[in-house]
């Protein structure tokens, strides 16, 4: 492309710019805002159903952390038992047993 | 006493809650916001309905509005996804009107570049035809190349700035942005090939 072609490219590029920097909004009528509206209105539960699933996530994520914390609670408290039962379930064991003594 | 009016925050709240009619306020506030973006993307014939889905589709993802960026920010970016999909449902189905450049816009490109005063440019540039050929070159691009032209070129947004309205990644805005301009050039230097 020679140096004066380019020069008209970009001459042109400009006045294109511009023509789109002009473009007006359109003035949209009330008939136009209300037919949004009426196809809003076919599925608003659409929008509601969208903010309950993170809502339901929530819920079912606190259900879990109390279930889970229960299920721990008593894990320990069983270890804990064992732990102390098999103590003295050996001393008994020892003391019963006249082998061991 | 007055009652100010409720933001756009509390607004989506409430749209959200159930009072779908509230959504109307949000129209109204942002019709001119949303029209002006289609109308720059969009053959006028095409603005209504285009921007009428920028508004559906704003209201069925409402929910995912993170309120982190301005509510118009959130649906500029839905106006300009909305105008790439109505590019690629035209081109889909293989109507692309208005692709050919004429005599009377080589003769309109002739009087552009024959003047020297900044006037009598504005004034061409103001002319219906001027509009027409901007569609009509557009027309000849893809959806894609369309959209990165007009936002980078046109509009002097930068390739990360473009990238982010699009949700597309700034590699292949990137890559589009050469190719298309190059393409535009192809087109416009169809009309200069005569003139003097």
């Amino acid at each position: 492309m020679t140096p004066s072609n380019e020069k008209k490219i970009e001459k042109l590029e400009r006045a294109l710019a511009r023509a789109h920097a002009s473009q007006e909004a359109p003035q949209f009528s009330t008939n136009w805002v209300y037919s949004i509206i009426r196809e809003v209105r076919q599925h608003p539960s659409r929008a509601r159903r969208t903010t309950e699933v993170p809502r339901l996530v929530w819920r079912a994520a606190t259900v879990v952390v109390f279930l889970s914390m229960i299920v721990v609670g008593s894990v320990l408290t069983w270890d804990a038992e064992q732990i102390h039962t098999g103590f003295s379930g050996l001393f008994t064991e020892a003391t019963m047993d006249p082998t061991l003594l | 006493m007055t009652v100010s009016a409720p933001s756009d925050e509390e607004i989506i709240r409430r749209v959200l809650a159930g009072e779908v009619d509230l959504f109307v306020e949000l129209i109204t506030r942002y019709q001119h916001h949303v029209g002006r973006i289609v109308a720059g993307h969009v053959r006028r014939d095409m603005v209504e309905e285009v921007s009428h889905d920028v508004f559906v589709r704003a209201y069925t993802s409402l929910s995912t509005y993170s309120r982190q960026t301005p509510f118009a920010h959130w649906l500029s970016r839905i106006a300009l996804r909305s105008c790439y999909d109505a590019w690629r449902s035209v081109a889909g189905r293989k109507e692309l009107p208005l692709s050919s450049l004429g005599d009377e816009h080589q003769q309109w490109a002739e009087r552009l570049l024959a003047t020297e005063s900044h006037e009598r440019f504005e004034e061409l540039v103001r002319q219906q035809e001027t509009t027409e050929l901007l569609h009509r070159a557009l027309a000849q691009l893809s959806p894609e190349n369309r959209m990165v032209v007009t936002l980078v070129h046109l509009e002097g947004l930068s390739v990360r700035e473009a990238a982010e309205r699009l949700g597309w990644s700034v590699i292949n805005v990137k890559v589009r942005t050469h190719r298309a301009r190059q393409q535009l050039r192809q087109i416009l230097e169809g009309l200069i090939k005569d003139s003097p």
